[in-house]
């Protein structure tokens, strides 16, 4: 009976199953990703054989931690371990390859052993490198090719097959050359170490932490879960997945309300023979689980594409490879079921409460209760949308979930674009400088001589070099910190409003909203990775990112980010405003191995990073759009379904096909406009909800261009237009003397 | 003797449903309607009736024969909705209203379309309201009203365009004796004071009996046209032949008047004009036959 039920409204049911296996999908999909970037993580670090691994305890990530090469030396001569093997692992970006895995191995190291070779020679000096094989397939090259790693040119020795796609789709050159490129000289990214006897794994660890307060131990299997990458993939996998869920959850109410509506007769009939409420309950119930379960079951197959999707597409499977674990499948599974009961709940309540006598009499329902007279000071689209107060709402609410998001994460992009660049075009910078082929900006690392060079060049007024980076020390958790020369020319940006700038080492000033989250005064002290500082003013710059951080001289910060007489990016002052393009293309030309210049404007835009937001956002916008069409979708195919007689009648009385077709979809349009509005506002909300969030706030500042605005109206109207299309073409189709035989 | 216009004519129709087992709701159906004609299809259920309407009404084609309504073959015709729109008006057994619009716009709804404005739409459901005695419910919704008010609306609706027929399936189907009788009313009234050619398909002999002309079916077939006449009509007949009847024929006014049991010289007059209208009416009848 269940299952007649919900084959007796195939295209309903269908939707419904849709929407839900599209949130279970995205799940999936981007719990994949966060899964197999956790595993590689975990194989780079620990598949050769190493027990544990020592980083640096306050770097973000791998890739940003940096170890001094001494510290190896002094851990191998601890008692019980066997070896230890420096490791430099980082990204470059290539042309096709965004994030592209980089290991440095000292070419003796028993560590490099688990790369097998397949084909070539192993590694054996420097300017060699070996491939994984998925890389080489990926790049199309092969043993004695050439491959240029920032203005370096490697040749391919070999090529090597691990079977983690992580490993496979990277490359491994010597320690040396690692250190080289990545510009970490007499420094590694961490030390692998095989102790001798199992059994003192714990002792060992816990003397290297004694050792050395500011590395942390780990056992190599658990640093993929660690990282704080695989972190926020996960968050963002659930994120995202919540919000497709709750849109689809909502599809899936309207689809139990609305059978509960129809089946009211029905019910009244079952009631009158003796079924007992419970019964009813459980009938409506079982509908909506079976209904879910087949979701699930649909958005699991719909996330095995995507995943083989994603490990078809060499720019996403050699950086993040989708990994599909069990738990991940029950996870998707059960959110379908959860939404099943959720969504099950009310309508199988609302058909339990009926009142047989009154569900017998129920005529197929010409609305959710009397008309109120003011709603006839509207036209008819609206009145019939009013109709359906109950349904109208929830397909509103799914829209504005879709159109709130693309809203707040839009507007928080171009917040993030906009802070960074005043933040960057502090003092009346006109370029920047930053490392070339950077995959990141994090990654941006510049010899301070480059600096001096371009400062001496004539159309130059003045370089600044700024170091940055998040700061995670016990007093701040997460500090963005700036490093800049206290006499030099960007610092004058920052206002001081309490105390005065800074003058010198060991001295720290720091923005309006970090001095409220961590609740510092001036003349306080903070106890950063790198030293203790003195707080010797607050300032106000009204731009989010900096007041959300701290400026320090820059060589404190170059100390505390590991980066000796070097710097991130460059603020590039020219002479002659007008000569700006002229100046930034001498200075490519002369150093663009080193760096690469963009004027303060577009310098962000062009970013990895917001390039990589922007493909977020792509992807939460495609999400919305799919979801949210499945829903309109599903609900102007019911409108439609329901009022099959009316749009006979209408048709008997010689209204057009057109004409018919464009009431249901000025409906659809109608419904998904007032969406957006709604939208808009949820946008918002959302935005200041995050903002509210201590320490994260200060880094959004949303900015709602009207580009963001008119997105959401434009997604909206997309969304009304393409869910009203199908029915309101079946509306018009309808042949009146069938539309009018419908019960 | 006026030859009134046809406003219906079918020839041979034929409508058959589905492929497998083949159901022929019509069978070849001749039938002629004259203007200003007010007729009833009765027949068991599942003999064809709606089926009929639907080929009148051009809801459906016909798998053969052929309809001709005002004049137009519906085989060939161009635009079907304006058809609708125009030439039929429609009176279901549900009223069919659209729940969301008031009474007037419920009755503005055929007009939409139709190139009239916005205010001659107005003044014409307003008219029409009144026509069928709604005048003061013009602003209330379907959900407001009773059965027999819908319906009422409906009629008015069907109305909306001044068409040339008015097919109504079962308009009191799901309506109560009286209120059933009320629409009868008004249809007639309609039919009488309009002159527009009313077709209604009813179970209820009741209803059927109110009209002048009946047409009952079988197995899609027209088993029998029968003409009742009016009421009055019948009786005068009746007295037309009896022998009272034949006195008064004759022209013996003295033997009626005793017959009667009357002797007053006034009731002369009144006696005469009787005597032409027993006239008359065979006449009528004459002539009807002839046809
Ligand atoms: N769409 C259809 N598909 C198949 N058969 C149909 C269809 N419409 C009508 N019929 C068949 O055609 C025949 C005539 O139907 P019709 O509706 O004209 O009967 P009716 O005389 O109006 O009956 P009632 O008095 O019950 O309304 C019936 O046997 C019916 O089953
Ligand atoms: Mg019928």
């Amino acid at each position: 009976m269940i299952l007649r039920n919900l084959w007796r409204r195939k295209a309903r049911s269908l939707l419904t199953m849709l929407g839900i296996g599209i949130g279970v999908a995205a799940v999936i999909a981007l719990g994949a990703m966060a899964e197999g970037i956790a595993e590689g993580y975990a194989a780079f670090a620990g598949g050769s054989g190493a027990d544990l691994l020592v980083t640096r305890s306050d770097a973000g990530d791998l890739t940003l931690s940096t170890v001094d090469e001494q510290v190896g030396e002094r851990i191998r001569q601890l008692a019980d371990v066997r070896n230890v093997s420096g490791v430099i692992f980082n990204m470059v970006s290539l042309e096709s390859i965004p994030y592209f895995i980089i290991g440095g191995y000292d070419p003796e190291a028993v560590a490099i052993q688990h790369f097998k070779i397949i084909e070539g020679q192993p590694l054996a000096r420097e300017r060699e490198i070996i491939l994984g094989r998925q890389a080489a397939d990926n790049l199309k090259l092969s043993v004695d090719d050439t491959i240029k790693l920032y203005e370096t040119s490697f040749r391919i020795v070999g090529i090597y097959e691990t079977g983690q796609s992580f490993e496979d789709g990277g490359a491994i050159i010597s320690l040396a050359d690692a250190q080289a490129i990545f510009k970490k000289p007499r420094q590694v990214t961490f030390f692998e170490i095989q102790v001798r006897d199992p059994t003192q794994l714990d002792g060992v660890q816990a003397r290297i932490e004694q050792l050395y307060d500011d590395l942390s131990v780990s056992k190599a299997s658990d640093v993929g879960d660690e990282q704080v990458m695989v972190e926020s993939m996960r968050y963002m996998a659930w994120g995202i997945g919540l919000i497709a869920v709750l849109i689809g959850g909502l599809g899936m109410m309207i689809t139990m309300v609305m059978s509960v509506f129809e089946q009211t007769r029905e019910i009244g009939v079952l009631r009158a023979v003796g079924w007992r409420k419970g019964r009813v309950l459980r009938l409506i119930m079982s509908q909506s689980l079976v209904l879910s379960a087949l979701g699930g079951v649909l958005g699991v197959g719909i996330g095995f594409g995507l995943v083989w999707l994603i490990n078809h597409t060499p720019a996403v499977s050699s950086f993040a490879p989708g990994v599909v674990r069990t738990p991940l499948l029950i996870q998707g599974m059960s959110v379908a079921l959860v939404l099943g009961t959720v969504a099950g709940l009310y309508p199988a309540w609302r058909a339990a409460g009926l009142n047989p006598i009154e569900a017998l009499r129920y005529d197929g329902g010409t609305g959710d209760r009397d008309e109120s007279s003011w709603a006839q000071a509207f036209g008819m689209t609206f009145r019939n949308l009013l109709r359906r107060r109950a349904r109208s709402l929830m397909t509103m609410g799914g829209i504005a979930i879709g159109v709130g998001l693309i809203v707040s994460l839009g507007a928080i992009t171009e917040g993030v674009i906009q802070g960074f660049t005043d933040m960057t075009s502090q003092g009346g910078a006109e370029l920047i400088a930053k490392q070339a082929n950077v995959a990141d900006m994090g990654y941006s690392v510049i010899e301070e001589r480059i600096g001096y060079a371009i400062a001496a060049m004539p159309e130059v007024q003045d370089v600044s070099g700024i170091v940055w980076g998040f700061s995670m020390g016990k007093d701040a958790p997460f500090l963005f910190v700036f490093g800049m020369d206290p006499n030099g020319r960007a610092i004058q940006h920052f206002r001081t409003v309490e105390g005065e700038r800074i003058r010198g080492r060991g001295e720290i000033m720091l923005g309006r909203a970090a001095a409220d989250t961590l609740e510092k005064k001036v003349g306080d002290v903070i106890r950063l990775p790198g030293g203790v500082f003195r707080v010797t003013g607050i300032y106000e710059t009204g731009v989010g990112y900096e007041e959300g951080g701290g400026v320090m001289a820059l060589h404190d910060a170059q100390i505390a980010f590991e980066k000796p007489r070097q710097v991130s990016i460059l603020q590039i002052k020219v002479r002659d405003p007008t000569q700006v393009e002229a100046v930034r293309a001498r200075i490519e030309e002369r150093y663009g191995g080193d760096v690469s210049v963009a004027t303060t404007a577009t310098f962000i835009e062009k970013s990895a990073d917001i390039q990589n937001t922007k493909a977020m956002l792509g992807a939460v916008f495609v999400l919305a759009i799919l979801v949210g069409g499945v829903v309109v979708t599903n609900t102007m195919v019911m409108a439609v379904m329901e009022r099959t007689r009316e749009i006979g009648t209408l048709r008997a009385l010689g209204w057009r096909q057109s004409r018919v077709l464009w009431m249901i979809l000025a409906e659809s349009l109608l419904l998904s406009l007032i969406a957006a509005g709604l939208g808009i506002l949820v946008g918002m909300g959302l935005t200041g909800g995050l903002q509210a969030i201590p320490g994260v706030g200060s880094f959004m500042s949303a900015v709602y261009t009207p580009q963001v605005i008119a997105q959401a109206i434009a997604v909206s109207l997309f969304l009304g237009a393409a869910g009203g299309l199908y029915p309101a073409w079946h509306a018009s189709r309808l042949r009146p003397v069938e539309a009018l035989r419908y019960e | 003797m006026n030859k009134r216009p046809i406003v219906v004519e079918t020839h041979a129709l034929i409508k058959i449903y589905g492929d497998g087992a083949e159901i022929h709701a019509l069978d070849g159906v001749d039938l002629v309607i004259l203007r200003g004609e007010f007729l009833t299809v009765m027949g068991p259920s599942g003999s064809g009736k709606s089926t009929l309407l639907n080929m009148i009404g051009a809801l459906d084609k016909p798998t053969g024969g052929q309809v001709i309504v005002n004049g137009e073959d519906l085989a060939t015709i161009r635009d079907v909705d304006r058809f609708r729109a125009r030439t039929v008006g429609f009176v279901f057994q549900l009223h069919n209203l659209l729940p969301a619009l008031t009474a007037r716009e419920n009755v503005e709804v055929p007009m939409h379309g139709q190139s009239i404005g916005e205010r001659e739409m107005r003044e014409r459901s307003e008219h029409l309201l009144e026509l069928v005695g709604l005048p003061d419910r013009m602003r209330h919704l379907p959900s407001q009203l009773s059965g027999g008010q819908r319906q009422r609306v409906a009629v008015a609706r069907a109305l909306a365009n001044d068409p040339a027929i008015i097919l109504a399936d079962e308009p009191t189907g799901s309506l109560d004796t009286q209120a059933g009788g009320e629409i009868v009313d008004l249809l007639e009234h309609i039919n009488r004071n309009q002159g527009t050619t009313i077709l209604i398909v009813t179970h209820d002999p009741k209803v059927a009996r109110r009209t002048r002309r009946i047409l009952t079916m079988r197995d899609g077939k027209i088993a029998d046209d029968h003409r009742v006449e009016s009421p009055v009509r019948e009786d005068l007949r009746d007295l037309a032949r009896s022998r009272l009847g034949s006195m008064l024929l004759n022209g013996a006014k003295d033997q009626v008047l005793a017959e009667i049991g009357l002797d007053q010289h006034d009731e002369e007059t009144a006696i005469e004009t009787l005597r032409l209208l027993l006239n008359r009416t065979l006449t009528d009848q004459d002539t009807h036959d002839a046809q």
